[in-house]
């Protein structure tokens, strides 16, 4: 089984297409479209990546991040965030993100952060 | 022959030969080894033997010494005693001290039987030993888990005392080891927790069952509540009586609390903290339920922000937000809590009021949520006046049922607006809405009938020719007074109805008798048609379409169907869409992007392409946002082996950033706009996107990488 991704945006057209991304490349996924439900998602299932919207409205990614470095275990889980610009990604840098990626990105790259964070996680071919 | 090690405590050789020869006609094969004083016959005993046989007289040493110091060693060798004579006295004080046995030499032949026994008890013995080791083992486990374990455990008289409980079951509760065991479990049970408890443990100590596991609430000596899971069993003495139960205790606070979280996120509004549409309809139906039992009457309210838009726009989105969230507040001040105040999406708040037994008090409710608007709002610096704009319906008589009435209170509401009155409540002859488009649809009837419908076709180009390959066929009613209806307008009621089902095959010909048309002058164009949900849930539409591409000669690969999202999840689409596909016929999935369900029929349905949705690539070359789903959305198409085009092209710039991205192929206005046949001859001929000589091959490679699954 490989690790589960957990996808966070507010923008739910990219949240679909990043969830049927990985699924294809065989992680179990999991979703959120705000911070909130996201940091439930994390107690309740503790996945091992999570792929982190840095701007969204109400609790920011970046403070996600923050709560879930907090969080009993939270240390363990790779968080790649993803941002607009480069000033979000100094606060996400203090906040504890492992990795960024900065819109618009390419599926490719997406993966090769991922699977450079969790190495154990190389896709296997999904035919 | 049994082997046996044997140490032989005898002074006179004859007698132990005596012996051996016993031993080996009685089966052993004896390995003897003999010793007469007591220095031997310690140093023999660092070696392990499975049998003594003792003389009781020695010159200076007896079997009595002999065997003191074997038990002094806490050595267990079958010890027999073979003696020339031996009192009785001495044989009791030999058998007190742990000898097997005692015989004289004269009566050798109760030898063997003794040697068996002695050998069958040692045997037993060793077993015995083995089993009590591993149940010490066991306990000492048991101990240490019960000692250092992270989880709780209790253990729990039938008088639902603790008889003991663990460091962790302390920590957990916060009370200190001596205190907790003077309580009973129901002194630390949340008083609404105690009575399913209380029923599983009497059944269990009933002997109804052995085991159950239960998910309560424990109270913290602080009074807190901890979430746990217990798992309790009973423990039984040997006459199955129940002694006492061990519970395991783990806390799941945080899971719950997690769960807690994810349901309300799930029937609640993010930014007002509302319920959000689900839960009012959810509550609505139960109200709906009660009321009819009770043949009992109530109010249901749907209002929306009346210049929400011009906030939106002129203050900026975050502006636009406050202002929702404020508006929520208001809302909640002005009902009481019993009344459901929900958020139905955008600027639109729907209200279930309690005790709204006529339409008079549903009306008084109304009227307090408008009183509570009088004060402006404040946004930052600014003060907006907000109005809404209320539509009542009332249970039953403008509805039994949770669409009716949420749709006549819209009705209502919408007469609110344009009346400028504040609050409306339903009436029938409000609905002209449904008279409108009754006529509406009997003009499409004709419309159909009398050809003023027209088909216009919007180009399509591949990127890697810079050249048309084929083109989307798009409906427009020519009416004779409204002028040209654009399909958004007409399709969605005529998917309410039966017109569509004529509609769909009256395209369907004209856009292949075209096609046929076109090829036949030498265009070698592909034909894109779009269908609807409705459309793919006719069961004869594969056989019709067959029958057309029949008639017109046509090859399948030069038809593809145009599909929305939502479509290929209603009932039965799948079952169309394979057959279309294993027709030849291209499928494509039209405003990719826009539906809220799981992709995963990407994965499933044999679909050729997607079409990202003009609202994604418009934008795409300002807006960061919607740059940041196109390219994934290629990628994903890719990966998926599909083809990918873009809709919506408008510019130079949006053209060049889906070049780089790899799109496949792009239509949109900075191509053409859709045009009449005859319009589009003349464009094919003079536009630099004309036809070329690549057009045709074009085609077929986008058909045939598309074809590749």
């Amino acid at each position: 089984m490989k690790p589960e991704v957990l996808v966070v945006d507010d923008d739910m057209p990219l949240v679909r297409v990043l969830a049927l991304h990985f699924e294809t490349e065989g992680y179990p996924v999991r979703v959120a479209t705000n911070g909130r439900e996201a940091l439930a998602q994390v107690r309740l299932r503790h996945p091992a990546i999570m792929v982190l919207d840095a701007m969204m409205p109400g609790m920011s990614g970046v403070e996600v991040c923050r709560q879930v470095r907090e969080m009993d275990g939270g240390g363990d889980i790779r968080i790649v965030m993803l941002t607009a610009n480069s000033q979000v990604e100094e606060a996400a840098k203090e906040a504890g993100a492992d990795a960024f990626m900065t819109k618009p990105f390419s599926l490719q790259a997406l993966s090769a952060e991922v699977r450079r964070l969790i190495p154990e996680a190389s896709p296997a071919s999904t035919e | 022959m049994i082997p046996i090690n044997v140490l032989m405590l005898e002074d006179r050789a004859p007698d132990a030969e005596l012996v051996m020869h016993e031993l080996k006609v009685a089966g052993y094969d004896a390995e003897v080894t003999r010793v007469d004083n007591k220095a031997d016959y310690l140093q023999q005993l660092g070696s392990s033997y499975d049998l003594i046989l003792a003389d009781y007289n020695l010159p200076q040493f007896d079997a009595i010494s002999a065997l003191k110091l074997l038990n002094e060693r806490d050595i267990d060798v079958p010890f027999i005693i073979v003696s020339g004579s031996i009192g009785e006295d001495v044989a009791v004080e030999a058998i007190h001290m742990g000898a097997a046995d005692y015989l004289l030499k004269d009566r050798l032949t109760r030898l063997a039987p003794a040697v068996t026994k002695a050998l069958d008890q040692k045997t037993m013995r060793d077993a015995k030993r083995a089993t009590e080791e591993r149940l010490r083992e066991s306990q000492e486990r048991f101990q240490r888990v019960f000692e250092e374990g992270s989880v709780g455990i209790a253990l729990v008289g039938s008088d639902y005392r603790f008889i003991e409980v663990n460091d962790a079951f302390c920590q957990m509760l916060e009370y200190e080891h001596d205190d907790i065991v003077k309580l009973g479990i129901e002194d630390i049970t949340h008083p609404d927790d105690i009575d399913p408890a209380a029923d599983l443990s009497r059944q269990m100590f009933a002997g109804q069952n052995d085991a159950y596991r239960i998910e309560k609430r424990y109270l913290k000596k602080t009074g807190d509540v901890v979430w746990v899971q217990v798992s309790v069993s009973l423990v039984k003495d040997k006459e199955g009586k129940p002694l006492y139960s061990i519970g395991v205790v783990q806390d799941v606070t945080e899971r719950r609390k997690a769960e807690k979280e994810l349901e309300f996120l799930a029937l609640h509004d993010a930014l007002t903290e509302l319920p959000n549409r689900t839960l009012f309809t959810d509550r609505l139906s139960h109200a709906i339920v009660t009321g009819t039992r009770d043949s009992s009457s109530f109010g249901v309210l749907v209002m929306d922000m009346d210049r929400f838009k011009e906030v939106n726009d002129s203050l900026g989105h975050q502006a636009g937000d406050l202002l929702l969230q404020q508006m929520a507040e208001r809302l909640r001040l002005a009902l009481r809590q019993a009344d459901t105040v929900a958020r139905l999406g955008g600027d639109e708040f729907g209200v279930l009021p309690t005790n709204t037994t006529s339409a008079e008090l549903t009306i008084v409710t109304a009227r307090k949520i408008l009183a509570s608007l009088d004060l402006p709002f404040a946004i930052g610096e600014a003060r907006i006046d907000a109005g809404l704009s209320i539509g009542i319906a009332q249970f039953p008589e403008h509805g039994r049922d949770v669409e009716t009435l949420l749709r006549h209170a819209d009705v209502a509401m919408y007469v609110a607006k344009r009346n400028k009155t504040g609050l409306a409540i339903y009436s029938q002859e409000h609905d002209e809405h449904s008279a409108g488009r009754l006529a509406l649809m009997t003009e499409l009837r004709q419309a159909i009938r009398n050809q003023q419908l027209e088909l216009h076709y919007m180009p399509k180009v591949d990127f890697r020719t810079r050249r048309t390959y084929g083109v989307e066929a798009l409906v427009r009613w020519r009416h004779p007074v409204r002028g040209l209806i654009p399909p958004d307008q007409f399709i969605p009621m005529a998917e309410q109805t039966d017109l569509l089902s004529s509609l769909a095959r009256w395209v369907l010909e004209t856009s292949l008798k075209q096609l046929d048309a076109w090829r036949r002058a030498g265009l070698e164009l592909s034909m894109a048609v779009n269908l609807s949900a409705a459309n793919l849930h006719e069961a004869s539409l594969p056989e019709m379409i067959r029958d057309l591409l029949a008639k017109y000669k046509l090859d399948p690969s030069a038809l593809t169907v145009e599909i929305t999202e939502s479509a290929i999840m209603v009932a039965q689409a799948d079952r169309t869409v394979r057959r279309l596909s294993d027709m030849g016929v291209g499928v494509s999935i039209d405003d990719f992007g826009t539906g809220y369900s799981a992709l995963s029929y990407l994965k499933t349905l044999p679909v050729d392409e997607i079409k990202i949705d003009r609202s994604f690539v418009r934008d795409m070359a300002v807006n960061p946002d919607d740059a940041a789903i196109v390219q994934p959305t290629i990628d994903l198409g890719h990966n998926l082996r599909l083809r990918v085009t873009a809709e919506g092209v408008e510019d130079e710039d949006t053209w060049l950033v889906l070049e780089s991205l790899g799109c496949d192929a792009a239509q949109g206005f900075y191509i053409s706009e859709a045009l009449l046949p005859a319009e589009l001859e003349v464009w094919l001929k003079q536009s630099a996107w004309g036809i070329g000589a690549e057009t045709g091959e074009s085609a077929a490679r986008l058909r045939g990488e598309a074809r590749v699954r």
